[in-house]
């Protein structure tokens, strides 16, 4: 009965609604092939919402995560460029990744800076460097063997969708069962609280940014791998999209509240929402209008019913 | 006829019964004394009173009319003015503006500063000397910013004057001058509704007193007709026993404090020993808090050692509580307890690291039942949240968790605050059984009774030092005061602030640095041409800076101009080109212009109605804006505007183009809005510390509606003229430009956290910005500096954010 009021069960209602609709509209559209095929876009901005709503659960945010995800992809391609192996440009991507979440870790943590200013500069920052040192280039050509890291599957799933499920499991374990999950939750809901509980505040917040940098980076050489090119414009907009998919999935936005299975479902439902808008008037700049309103909607809707319960 | 009938007037918060139907009365020319324990209802009544709160029941009639209760504007105008306990100061305000605010004198668009000083000047003249009322109140002692609050609150006219615990803070010669302005203004027939716990006040003010305990009205005396035994036996409900427990013997030294010093105290010195309980008293601010706090590592100390058994202690929290120190903090909403947690998540979030990294599982579940029982935690389960369960059991989750880690020293911040009488009792008890079994207690209360209830021995504190030291033997009330109370000689030490450089100075001297610098090294930096396009450059974000400039003053943000600015321009184009609809050009401004406010209104609407955090809303309608602009735009530029419009951009007047002019205009008008309006103030007030601000009355969803719209209008001015400028609106127009803005604005030296900053800072910002944009093309980067100029806006916000880190730090160590 719980489960039934539940945000999750919301959330399948509504993806049902949203598939029935469009296997009327659009028959090939719920096909399993166009989705095998559709699900590809998902995969990244997916990888990325998981070590972000850790930190949205620990009252942070991290407007940055598209551009790391672009400074990673740069310097990756330009070290392959200059003739270091994939696999080495690929391993250095996500180091460039992780060194950027800890830059955003250290202004966060250790000069207290509001996330907000910090991620709002490192996103023009990130983007920026990546533009700069590429001249907005796009950097191409690379092996079979490096694309097969996206392309590839083991047992019939593909590689990304592996790299999603065990880092969703891994951030699912650490909530659910680990004294660390109780203080991402307990320093989002009273950061005072968990300071004067000796919890190492400062520390997990650099822990959570720098992971999630390097989880763009990771994410940055599966796109470089799928796309088959690296540019400093990747990940444009992939910070509201995880954003609308993790406040979509019950997190909330002060912190201390929201699931991993949330999130999943909040991303799944934003991923078939913005394919089917994309096939069905195929028209791109629609999914602007449409994820814009739906982060605002889902946020009025999250107050107007928190109102009522209270 | 009594001034103020109070007729069967309720509260309650959650479960619990803050106050039971009430009657009172109270009269013109009286000094009305309210006494009771914590919890006992008094600051409810206040609150209510004073508009703060609607009760659940009940009517107050002034003068024998209803007062319509729930509103702070309302309880003002009927003459009800309040002290409040928690200074509700606006510490980046001067004395003046946080004396005047709300009832600023002037045209509401021109503020009068030179009679709000005088005003304030000649207020606190009557309570305290040499007071500058330019100065911030944040370099201010706290009984300098509870003078202005009181000065406020007298000076306002008032027919009920409510004074909550007005004393907590203030020396004997400033308790001294407040009681003659309290008797002064009783003689002019002003009711005073006095609320304090300490008898020796009352007894020297009051003419009449009433007790409360446990949210109910126990009775109303004539002060002559009682003695200070006989209030602490109403407001206790039984007379105080002596405890038991002299004689005592205690182990050796648990907790050795050599030589302290930090922040609000200095030079502390004192030793706690396995089995004694230490009580540290003192007046509020006098420092207890902060050292406890030192203990723990908590705030940072500058010199002194700390020993738990012997063992030197690092100042930092993860350290303390290996050694041994548990610290339950005064606060127990936002330090002790995480509210909307389980009762078994707060009892293992400090848990021993024997208990295992896995959570959920055997041995925590059963060590958290085993608490929940040996306390008496009533709880239904401990699933069930922490803020579903009274004052005194949250208190003994707060004790459990401490317990869980098994400390040897305890430190207990105001243990029984907003606890009930019952409950009260058991946590006495429970300290002293943790004494008996070996563990050193600090304990910190204001509540004397608690003191000499539970302590061996009794240090007290007096303006951030140990003024002596008592045995249980020896203490006593007077005695207790007699050491805690400054003397008239002591003249408080004004609080000394290394004032940084002014912000508008240091960006000022970099801004001609770099002039001079791109000049010599390029004397065509210097041409009249050149100077005239960065004009034109900077004028755009000088025009969007200067509102977001209130914006951020009030601790708000708009990331979505740039957008907004796009889709403005689109609107402008389809509008006037004679491509597409071909209006008349008026038609199109109008059009332009009022799609900004529109948007700008929308942000405002989500933000101040809805609730939603402004950063959240304006990421989602940049997203929004650039959609719809890109799809009215229908993916092709939009060209061949009118040549009326085209002469808004190219046009001059007065050998400048028409934008500048624009901008001067907006900084001026910026200017004058930030200095010399209500609104300006209020901005800064709603900034500074929103929730004194709904104390004082400020209206926050108009005042946010408001610079939100203005937002938009500016971002809607700024595109109108960058389009007409460029002749073209291509996709993507404006992308980008908030940050550009909020560049500025950071730059120049406003706070993200809001309440300070001014627009001359801004305007050197956006300059700052523009100008070092400009070099770097004569650094003949060329066609690369475009690809740079996002990382460059991107570093400077960091810059400025570093540099401000570093000089607060600076400040600090000085």
């Amino acid at each position: 009965m719980k489960f039934l009021r539940s945000r999750e069960a919301l959330l399948l209602v509504l993806l049902a609604l949203l598939l029935t609709a469009a296997g009327i509209l659009e028959p090939r559209f719920v096909s399993l092939r166009s989705q095998t095929l559709l699900a590809s876009h998902l995969w990244e901005l997916a990888i990325v919402a998981v070590p972000l709503l850790l930190v949205i659960l620990a009252g942070g945010i991290d407007l940055s995560v598209g551009s790391m995800l672009a400074l990673s992809a740069v310097a990756l391609g330009l070290l392959f460029e200059r003739g270091v192996p994939p696999g080495l440009a690929a391993v250095a991507a996500v180091a460039a990744g992780a060194a950027c979440g800890f830059a955003n870790g250290w202004f966060v943590a250790k000069l207290k800076v509001h996330p907000l200013l910090v991620t709002l500069a490192t996103m023009a920052a990130f983007r920026g460097i990546a533009e700069g040192v590429s001249l907005a280039r796009p950097i191409s050509g690379y092996p079979d063997s490096f694309l097969a890291l996206s392309q590839g599957s083991a047992l019939g799933i593909p590689n990304p969708m592996a790299i999603l499920l065990a880092l969703a499991g891994v951030a699912w374990f650490v909530l659910a069962r680990m004294r660390m999950g109780r203080w991402i939750v307990a320093i989002g809901t009273e950061e005072r609280a968990a300071l004067f509980s000796a919890i190492p505040v400062a520390r997990m917040k650099l822990a959570l940014y720098t992971a999630t940098g390097l989880v763009c980076g990771l994410a940055s050489v599966l796109l470089v791998a799928r796309n088959n090119t690296a540019k400093a414009d990747m990940g444009m907009g992939l910070e509201l999209e995880a954003i609308t998919a993790i406040v979509l999935g019950g997190a909330s936005i002060e912190g201390g509240k929201g699931t991993v299975a949330g999130t999943l479902l909040g991303l799944l439902l934003i991923h078939e929402t913005r394919e089917f808008v994309s096939w069905h008037w195929k028209q791109n700049e629609l999914n602007l209008i449409v994820l814009g309103s739906l982060l605002i909607l889902t946020l009025l809707a999250e107050r107007a019913l928190s109102r009522k319960t209270a | 006829m009594a001034l103020i009938r109070i007729r069967g007037v309720s509260k309650a918060y959650g479960g619990v019964q803050a106050l039971h139907p009430l009657d009172l009365d109270l009269f013109a020319g009286e000094v009305h004394a309210v006494c009771g324990e914590n919890g006992a209802g008094k600051s409810t009544l206040n609150r209510f009173l004073s508009g703060t709160i609607s009760p659940d029941s009940g009517t107050v009639l002034v003068d024998g009319l209803p007062m319509p209760l729930g509103s702070v504007r309302r309880a003002e105008a009927a003459g009800i003015a309040i002290v409040h306990q928690e200074s509700a100061a606006f510490l980046e305000l001067s004395a003046s503006e946080n004396h005047e605010i709300m009832r600023e004198p002037g045209h509401p668009l021109w503020l009068d500063r030179a009679e709000m000083d005088q005003h304030t000047a000649t207020s606190l003249a009557e309570l305290a000397e040499g007071f500058d009322p330019a100065v911030p109140l944040e370099e201010r002692s706290l009984a300098q910013r509870q003078m202005v609050a009181i000065a406020r609150a007298i000076s306002g006219g008032c027919r009920l004057l409510i004074l909550d615990e007005p004393t907590a803070s203030l020396s004997t010669r400033e308790i001294e001058s407040l009681f003659a302005a309290i008797r002064k203004l009783r003689a002019q027939g002003v009711g005073i509704l006095y609320v304090s716990h300490r008898l020796d006040e009352v007894f020297a003010l009051a003419d009449r007193v009433t007790v409360l305990r446990d949210g109910r009205l126990v009775g109303t005396q004539s002060i002559a007709e009682t003695t200070p035994d006989g209030l602490i036996q109403q407001m206790v409900g039984r007379t105080i026993e002596a405890s038991s427990r002299s004689g005592r013997s205690f182990g050796e030294v648990r907790l050795q404090v050599e030589g302290l010093s930090g922040g609000a105290f200095r030079d502390v010195s004192f030793s706690v020993r396995a089995g004694e309980v230490v009580a540290l008293a003192g007046l509020v601010g006098a420092g207890r808090s902060e050292v406890a706090r030192a203990i723990f590592g908590i705030d940072p100390r500058t010199s002194g050692r700390i020993l738990a058994d012997g063992a030197e202690v690092a100042s930092d929290p993860q350290a303390a509580m290996q050694a041994g120190i548990a610290f339950a903090p005064e606060d127990r909403q936002h330090e002790g307890l995480h509210l909307p947690l389980s009762v078994r998540d707060n009892l293992m979030m400090a848990a021993a690291p024997g208990l295992g990294t896995l959570v959920g599982r055997g041995r925590e579940v059963d060590e958290s039942a085993r608490l929940v029982g040996s306390l008496a935690i009533k709880t239904a389960s401990d699933l069930a949240p922490v803020s579903s369960l009274s004052g005194g059991n949250q208190q003994k989750v707060l004790l459990g968790k401490w317990l869980a880690h098994d400390p040897r020293i305890l430190i207990l911040d105001e243990p029984t605050r907003g606890v009930d009488v019952g409950s009260k009792d058991q946590v006495h008890r429970l300290i002293q059984d943790l004494a008996d079994r070996g563990l050193a207690v600090l304990v910190i209360s204001s509540e004397l009774n608690e003191v000499l209830t539970v302590a061996d021995r009794v240090l007290v504190m007096r303006q951030g030092q140990l003024a002596g030291e008592l045995s249980r033997e020896e203490a006593s009330q007077e005695k207790i005061l007699a050491l805690a109370l400054p003397s008239e000689q002591e003249v408080e030490a004004p609080v000394v602030v290394k004032r940084p450089i002014r912000r508008e100075l240091a960006v000022g001297a970099l801004l001609l640095l770099t002039v001079i610098a791109a000049t010599v090294t390029n004397p065509g930096f210097a041409s009249a041409d050149n100077l005239r396009d960065m004009l034109v450059r900077i004028a755009p974000a000088v025009i969007v800076g200067s509102a977001m400039t209130l914006v951020i003053q009030a601790r708000e943000i708009d990331i979505s101009v740039g957008s907004l600015m796009g889709l403005c321009a689109a609107v402008l184009g389809i509008a006037a080109s004679t491509d597409r609809m071909g209006l008349p050009v008026p038609v199109a401004i109008a059009a332009c212009l009022g799609v900004g406010v529109v948007g700008g209104v929308l942000n405002g609407v989500l933000t101040a109605y809805a609730k939603i955090p402004s950063i959240i809303v304006t990421l989602g309608t940049l997203s929004l804006y650039r959609g719809v602009t890109e799809i009215a735009m229908g993916g092709k530029w939009i060209e061949n505007m009118p040549p009326g419009l085209r002469s808004l951009g190219t046009g001059n007047g007065l050998g400048l183009p028409w934008v500048v002019w624009v901008a001067v205009l907006f900084a001026a008008g910026g200017l004058w809005v930030t200095r010399r309006t209500r609104l300006g103030l209020r901005i800064l007030a709603l900034g500074s510390n929103p929730s004194a601000a709904a104390l004082a009355g400020v209206q926050a969803t108009r005042t946010k509606l408001l610079i939100f719209g203005l937002a938009g209008f500016a971002a809607a001015v700024a595109a109108l003229f960058s389009a007409t400028q460029l002749q073209v609106v291509e996709s993507g127009f404006g992308s980008g430009f908030e940050l550009v803005a909020i560049a500025s604005v950071i730059v120049g030296g406003t706070s993200i956290r809001g309440g300070r900053g001014t627009m001359v800072g801004t305007v050197l910002g956006a300059a700052l910005l523009g100008i070092v944009s400009t070099v770097l093309i004569f650094l003949r980067l060329g066609e690369s500096a475009t690809h740079w100029e996002r990382a460059i806006q991107g570093g400077f916000i960091l810059a400025a954010v570093l540099g401000d880190s570093l000089s607060r730090r600076a400040r600090r160590s000085a």
